[in-house]
């Protein structure tokens, strides 16, 4: 195998690449990134067995090859080279060899594991839906932090996603919060489509954050092709693909438990509510987290006091006709809604002490976002 | 939980009763063998045998027996002593002989184990004259009736009374007249207060603190600088006064137990050694869920819940294993509490091992239930009332009427063992104090 390509390029590739590759060394190739010359290009693909990541980047190949490298030591040494041109070599490769990489007046070699040992990525089976790229990402980073990370709870440590021909919807929750996020039914004039009947699947909160990523680098009106095999989602983001393997089991029927008669209402801006937050969140329980809202006529107080460190109270004008009522929160789980909504009017929505509180920003397009937060009896 | 007055002074026209039996397990076996009187006797098992000393009848403990030691080493003691397995159903008969004794004396009887019992005298001089009368009248209609010993002490709090029913051992009665209270307890060594264990004790003693005047004469500020709240609490302790001691006279009875020995309580736990190492997952998991239960029922009557649930795995070899996991949202139910235990075992156990001990232990305890869950609230409120109505039952007709339906193989080889004498399991509950302070009873 022999090719060379441009610095940048393969950069921004390996970097793409490097939220898959298994750090722990309990399986070594794991470490390892596939790379593959052929034609005009060289494949890379990564995976821990859970995700994998497959891209390319342009190549100027004068013998095809396989083989696996080091997936950490090559980021770290690409990105200290200092030449725009890299040239590649492997003696060997059928056994994996070792690759000779030339920059410039560097030069270095790695030894390679045979590309046989690689886990082999499924192949993307038939198109099921295209997701428009920019909807996408805001439906995923609007919900991800959502997602429990409570081993236990295995069917929340994903977000469901619900494609119907005309909508889509993303939901998470880790059972202290619900995130829910719905498309406007104008999605389908941005390229949505493909869908007929309902698709409900669970995408598991790592390829989320992969998602991220790759949603990050890709145009906001690029269509995602969504495949699904038995096993696996299949994400097509540009020539890049995303494999993960589904979680299996039921998401709970969040719908029964959506907040109703909220009838306490309160609408703030989002930043001067955000800013509150924050300094009484200074003074809250280390531990527990706990601040309270108190709703009066005009007025919602947010007050804060941890055993020793002291207390702290905001009182934000707002107007409020209804009864007066008092309510815990985890300001974190406040916190984490409003980094995520976008700026402008937030509406927020009470029942009574004990119930769930619900958050909806007014000024969002194209979706509607509803936060769900329960309680904390303080 | 929060003490709603610092120190209250005692309350002169309490009168409380704390009425120990005198080697109960060994009383009870000399009724049914006379022959046993005046020698070493040892409940608990063979002396080869794995467990605790569950009681030792005093001419034993002249050699160092005491309750609690393991049964080799107390044979190793007293190699001379008469070892008798436990029989339980003799003494819960024993028991409940003397609680009926008791309810003749005052209806506000709370029976702390079965052989210790709170009787709240108040208010009965002219059915029974002074505190000290009514003390012999009951001390001696136990002896009459129930064929038993005990020793009884008198005073206007539980926690004097407790102490001076301590100092009257053997069968005697002790009454610490209004006023007393600090007089009577200076000389003690801080150690007879309930709750101050060897750790707290060594604490104390490098504050220079060996007798309860000691605590007096340090005085309440320092030893709130040095132990925090706790230090003040030892200090009303050492006065004879406890916490919330002035709500007493209208409060309900029970809640000043609760104030006196589980304030403040950072962990709440029970185990149990198998009589035979056991391997069956059947009967070790029914065991968790029993011992859940029990740690559960304990958080309720509390008002508490927990945070964190550690299990303890201890091997035939010895070996032990303790495992916490940390909660998404307390709890106290039955349901939490046995789940996170028996993920704990499932991941932690190895199935070719076989265990001696398992033990369940809440602890992050808060009187705040705190976050809500979304997706399981109303299930939740339904078990809070269910299991409310179970604490309501086991109260009126014992612990083991209401059972999780995965508990029921181990409380059913508990009995069958013990029907046929087969060597019983040890089980001890204990409640985890601030300073590491602990104390364990066979119950």
């Amino acid at each position: 195998m022999e090719f060379s390509l441009q610095r940048v390029d393969l950069l921004k590739e390996l970097n793409l690449t490097q939220g898959v590759v298994e750090r722990k060394t309990t399986i070594p190739i794991l470490s390892n990134i596939l790379l593959e010359a052929s034609g005009d290009s060289l494949r890379i693909t990564a995976t821990d067995l859970e995700l994998g990541i497959r891209s390319s980047c342009p190549a100027k190949v004068k013998k095809g090859g396989a083989t696996t490298v080091a997936a950490k030591k090559m980021l770290d040494y690409v990105r200290q080279l200092e030449h725009a041109e890299i040239k590649f070599k492997v003696v060997d490769s059928a056994s994996g060899g070792s690759l000779q990489l030339n920059c410039g007046n560097s030069h270095v070699r790695m030894p390679g594991i045979a590309k046989d040992n690689f886990p082999v990525l499924p192949d993307f089976p038939a198109k099921l839906a295209v997701l428009p790229s920019g909807m996408l990402l805001q439906m995923v980073s609007r919900t991800i932090f959502a997602v429990s990370s409570e081993e236990s709870r295995y069917t929340l440590n994903g977000a469901l996603l619900l494609l119907k021909p005309e909508t889509m919807t993303m939901v998470a929750t880790d059972g202290h919060r619900l995130a829910h996020v719905e498309s406007d039914p104008s999605l389908v004039k941005k390229g949505y489509g493909g869908v007929s009947g309902e698709v409900r699947i669970l995408v598991p909160r790592k390829a989320m954050a992969e998602l991220v990523r790759l949603l990050g680098e890709s145009k906001e009106n690029a269509g995602i092709e969504f495949g699904k095999d038995d096993n696996h989602l299949f994400f097509k983001v540009g020539g890049r693909l995303l494999v993960c393997r589904m979680l299996s089991g039921q998401f709970p029927n969040y719908e029964a438990v959506l907040p109703k008669g909220n009838d306490k209402k309160v609408v703030l801006d989002r930043d001067m509510l955000t800013a509150a937050v924050r300094r009484v969140s200074l003074f809250s329980d280390e531990r527990t987290h706990s601040i309270r809202c108190h709703l009066n006529k005009d007025e919602l107080k947010i007050v804060s006091s941890g055993s020793d460190v002291g207390e702290s109270e905001e009182s934000l004008p707002v107007n409020y006709e209804g009864g007066a009522l008092e309510v815990g929160f985890n300001w974190q789980y406040l916190l984490d809604f409003l980094a995520a909504s976008g700026g402008g009017e937030i509406s927020m929505e009470f029942k009574d002490e004990q119930s769930a509180g619900q958050l909806r920003p007014l000024a969002e397009e194209n979706l509607r976002y509803l936060y769900v937060i329960m309680p904390m009896r303080i | 939980m929060e003490a709603k007055s610092p120190i209250s002074p005692a309350n002169h026209h309490a009168v409380i009763l704390h009425v120990d039996m005198d080697a109960f397990f060994v009383s009870v076996e000399e009724l049914y063998d006379p022959s046993l009187r005046g020698k070493p006797v040892i409940v608990g098992g063979k002396p080869n045998q794995r467990g605790v000393v569950a009681a030792a009848s005093y001419a034993a403990r002249r050699f160092g027996v005491h309750s609690a030691m393991p049964l080799t080493q107390a044979a190793r003691l007293c190699p001379q002593a008469i070892f008798l397995p436990g029989r339980r159903e003799r003494y819960s008969a024993a028991s409940q002989q003397i609680e009926e004794i008791f309810q003749k004396f005052s209806p506000r009887v709370e029976m702390v184990s079965v052989d210790e019992a709170y009787l709240n005298l108040t208010g009965s001089e002219r059915l029974f004259g002074s505190p000290l009368r009514a003390a012999h009248l009951l001390h001696d209609e136990v002896a009459r009736d129930a064929r038993l010993p005990c020793s009884i002490g008198v005073s206007t709090t539980r926690l004097v009374s407790k102490i001076a029913s301590d100092q009257a051992k053997p069968n005697g009665v002790l009454w610490i007249m209004p006023g007393t209270e600090a007089a009577f307890l200076a000389p003690l060594p801080v150690g007879k207060i309930p709750g101050v264990g060897k750790v707290t004790e060594k604490e104390l003693r490098k504050l220079g603190v060996h007798r309860v005047g000691d605590l007096a004469r340090l005085g309440r500020d320092a030893l709130e600088s040095k132990l925090g709240r706790y230090g003040a609490a030892l200090f009303a302790k050492a006065q004879g006064n406890q916490e919330r001691e002035g709500v007493l006279a209208g409060a309900e009875w029970g809640e000043e137990w609760e104030a006196e020995d589980h304030d403040r309580a950072k962990s709440i736990g029970h185990e149990e050694t198998f009589g035979e190492d056991l391997a069956d997952p059947v009967l070790l998991e029914a065991t968790l869920a029993d011992l859940s239960q029990r740690v559960a029922a304990r958080l309720r009557q509390q008002g508490l819940y927990a945070r964190t649930i550690t299990l303890k795995l201890r091997y035939a070899s010895f070996q032990t294993l303790t495992r916490a996991q940390t909660l998404a949202e307390p709890t106290n139910l039955d349901g939490g509490i046995l789940d996170a235990a028996r993920r704990l075992f499932r991941r932690n156990w190895n199935r070719k091992r076989k265990v001696r001990l398992l033990g369940v232990q809440a602890s992050g305890l808060s009187d705040r239930a705190g976050q809500a869950n979304l997706l399981t609230a109303s299930a939740d409120q339904k078990w809070g009332r269910a299991m409310a109505a179970a604490d309501r039952l086991r109260s009126r007709y014992g612990f083991a009427s209401v059972q999780l339906a995965t508990a029921l193989p181990a409380t059913e080889t508990a009995q069958q063992s013990e029907a046929a004498s087969r060597k019983p399991s040890t089980r001890k509950q204990s409640t985890q104090k601030p300073l590491s302070r602990n104390y364990a009873h066979e119950d």
